[in-house]
């Protein structure tokens, strides 16, 4: 192409002009710490293993999952002077190598934290588009590209039920219908405190027992769309599967 | 300093052999309506316009380097092709939908046959990702293109990013494409005062005002609605995340089953084949098509297609071509 050689010669020529002298002091802020989120993913008390657990459905057969992530959101820490985490979105991927999945809080105001509120699925507003970067970057394959939106929690694998050839299962849940709010007004009993020395521990679990309670998947294993397996699986993930676990502060 | 380098950066760009209708929206005729305001996160500058230009004809984007937006969206056809179904990258699938062309977008709102994209911004993620289309793996391909110092420099210009990221490269392609504008043709020249109908013509606009207008509103000649206008009648497969229901499968309301969005009929020669699956390959197919009696909309008498095509020849807007 004629063009690019044109312009990378007139580029070098130009490149001075934006001197890439942008310099990524490390050093700590007195005033800031990091709270460090781990979920753990668990079926039936054992580590949730992609191609291998099995979680039930309301039919008591199982979908055994190929892939799992989702999206939690709107962190806030609340205390005498909360903490809305800015831009506050987490894709948390089931990983095929460990249990647990972990984000960082950063620039966390240092203090003690009595509760936090979350969201499960991303907001209207950012759900109205998808030219994010970060977690919300369209090469996460996380969005529906033909129906403008994010994936709230997708799911991929397969059904298996006795005398049956196994079925395939997709789950992507998503919209407005699905997005909902999660709080827990302590850390069970304790407090969590954010220093800017030692980073902060946060213990949730994900325990995928109950999150097709009432959805029968034979007949629904194909949810990409509004209506009530959408909105039963998102409200038993909120309800029933997401939970706090506790702190580990920095001692 | 930085100005002049933006002045020869463009000139430089701007020297190479293709041509683009490119009227600033600023000119716009009076008689048109005032375009959406520009995204609050992605302003028109013409840096941006500039950097979505050359990403539109960037073959890199795909999977087999062979496939770019223009391919289906070709200037010289008002960005259409002259297909049903265009071809994807590897050329072993195909669209579902016929490619549209791509003009006086800064008016629409939502996107695609069935309004499934709610912006511009997030709109290209589609060709670019999907099977039938580019078969791009972003990963792969964004790399690919900060290889070259020029997107590079084009990306710092624009948008003050070091590099083209999947951000950069959404909304620079959106505001290339809003850039894209049409009003040059009799019916406008017609408007402006600086010509006149014949009287076939005037007949032909009698029967457009009767029977079609009502959807394809002058002087945009769409009304930013979904309608089924009865093309299909049969239960189609659900398959495809059901595409064959029109707006539907974004609404799941019963009314849209079969809904799609009102297309312009600017440039109508130069986009054959239409409807959303390019199921008609003339306009005089789609007049009979307006002719049967049978369908709950108005249907036209056999003597009124003629003149009606007359008419709808006048919104042809030559500049692309020339
Ligand atoms: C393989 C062919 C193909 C390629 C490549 C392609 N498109 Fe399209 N384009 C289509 C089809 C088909 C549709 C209709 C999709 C629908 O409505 O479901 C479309 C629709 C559109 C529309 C919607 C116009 C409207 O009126 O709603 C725009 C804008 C657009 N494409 C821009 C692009 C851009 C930008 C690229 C490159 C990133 C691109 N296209 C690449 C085939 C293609
Ligand atoms: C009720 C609204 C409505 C009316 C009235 C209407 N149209 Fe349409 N028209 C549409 C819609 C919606 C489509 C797209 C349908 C599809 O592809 O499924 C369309 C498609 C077309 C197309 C194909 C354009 C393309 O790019 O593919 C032409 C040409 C057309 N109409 C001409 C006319 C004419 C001429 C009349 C008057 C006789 C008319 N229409 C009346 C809604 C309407």
């Amino acid at each position: 192409m004629k063009f690019n050689l044109k312009i990378a010669a007139l580029a070098i020529a130009l490149s001075g002009l934006w001197g890439c002298g942008k310099d990524s002091g490390t050093t700590s802020n007195p005033e800031f710490g990091t709270v460090k989120v781990v979920i753990n993913h668990k079926v039936n008390n054992q580590p949730l293993v992609l191609s291998t657990s099995a979680i039930p459905d309301s039919l008591g057969n199982s979908v055994v999952p190929n892939a799992m992530s989702f999206y939690l959101s709107n962190l806030t820490l609340n205390g005498t002077k909360p903490f809305v985490e800015n831009l506050s979105y987490h894709l948390v991927r089931v990983s095929a190598t460990t249990d647990s999945s972990v984000f960082l809080v950063k620039n966390v105001p240092t203090g003690t934290y009595t509760g936090l509120d979350m969201s499960f699925g991303v907001d209207s507003v950012a759900n109205g588009r998808t030219d994010f970067v970060g977690d919300l970057d369209i090469s996460n394959h996380m969005s529906w590209n033909w129906d403008t939106g994010y994936k709230f929690l997708l799911l991929e694998g397969s059904y298996v039920a006795p005398g049956q050839p196994n079925q395939g299962v997709v789950y992507h849940l998503g919209r407005q219908e699905a997005f909902g709010k999660i709080n827990w007004s302590g850390f069970n009993g304790a407090e969590l405190k954010v220093s800017n020395e030692k980073t902060t521990t946060l213990r949730l679990i994900a325990n995928y027992d109950k999150l097709f309670e009432g959805v029968n998947v034979k007949t629904n294993f194909m949810v990409m769309g509004p209506g009530v397996p959408n909105k039963s699986v998102a409200q038993n993930f909120q309800n029933k599967v997401i939970g706090l676990v506790g702190v580990g502060n920095p001692q | 300093m930085v100005l002049w380098g933006w002045v020869t950066l463009s000139s430089l760009l701007f020297s190479c052999e293709r041509s683009y209708p490119l009227q600033p929206i600023s000119e716009i005729p009076d008689y048109f309506p005032k375009p959406f305001p520009d995204d609050s996160l992605n302003k028109s500058t013409p840096q941006r316009v500039l950097l979505g230009k050359e990403l539109f004809f960037e073959t890199q984007l795909s999977a087999d380097g062979k496939v770019s937006c223009a391919s289906c969206h070709n200037p010289k056809l008002w960005y259409s092709d002259k297909v049903a179904h265009s071809k994807s990258a590897f050329a072993d699938d195909s669209t579902i939908r016929n490619a549209p062309p791509i003009f006086n977008l800064a008016w629409k709102k939502p996107f695609f046959w069935d309004g499934g994209i709610k912006n511009l911004e997030s709109l290209s993620f589609a060709p670019l990702q999907s099977h039938s289309e580019m078969r791009a793996d972003l990963a792969k391909q964004i790399p690919f293109l900060n290889r070259k110092v020029a997107y590079r420099v084009l990306a710092r210009q624009a948008y003050n990013s070091d590099t083209i990221n999947s951000q950069v490269l959404g909304r620079a392609l959106a505001v290339f494409i809003k850039s894209i504008t049409s009003y040059n043709s009799k019916w406008d020249k017609v408007q402006q005062g600086k010509s006149a109908f014949s009287a076939y013509e005037l007949q032909g606009k009698t029967i457009f005002e009767r029977k079609c207008q009502s959807c394809h509103k002058p002087p945009l000649f769409y009304d930013n609605k979904h309608h089924n206008i009865f093309l299909d009648t049969d239960s189609l497969p659900k398959d495809h995340e059901k595409i064959f229901y029109g707006r539907y499968r974004i609404t799941y309301n019963a009314e849209d089953i079969y809904a799609y969005s009102t297309p312009s009929l600017r440039n109508l020669v130069f986009t054959a084949p239409y409807m959303h699956d390019g199921r008609y390959k003339t306009l005089e197919e789609v007049l009979t098509f307006y002719e049967d009696g049978c369908r709950p909309i108005h249907h036209l008498k056999s003597n009124e297609k003629a003149p009606l095509l007359a008419f709808l020849k006048t919104l042809t807007d030559s500049t692309v071509v020339k």
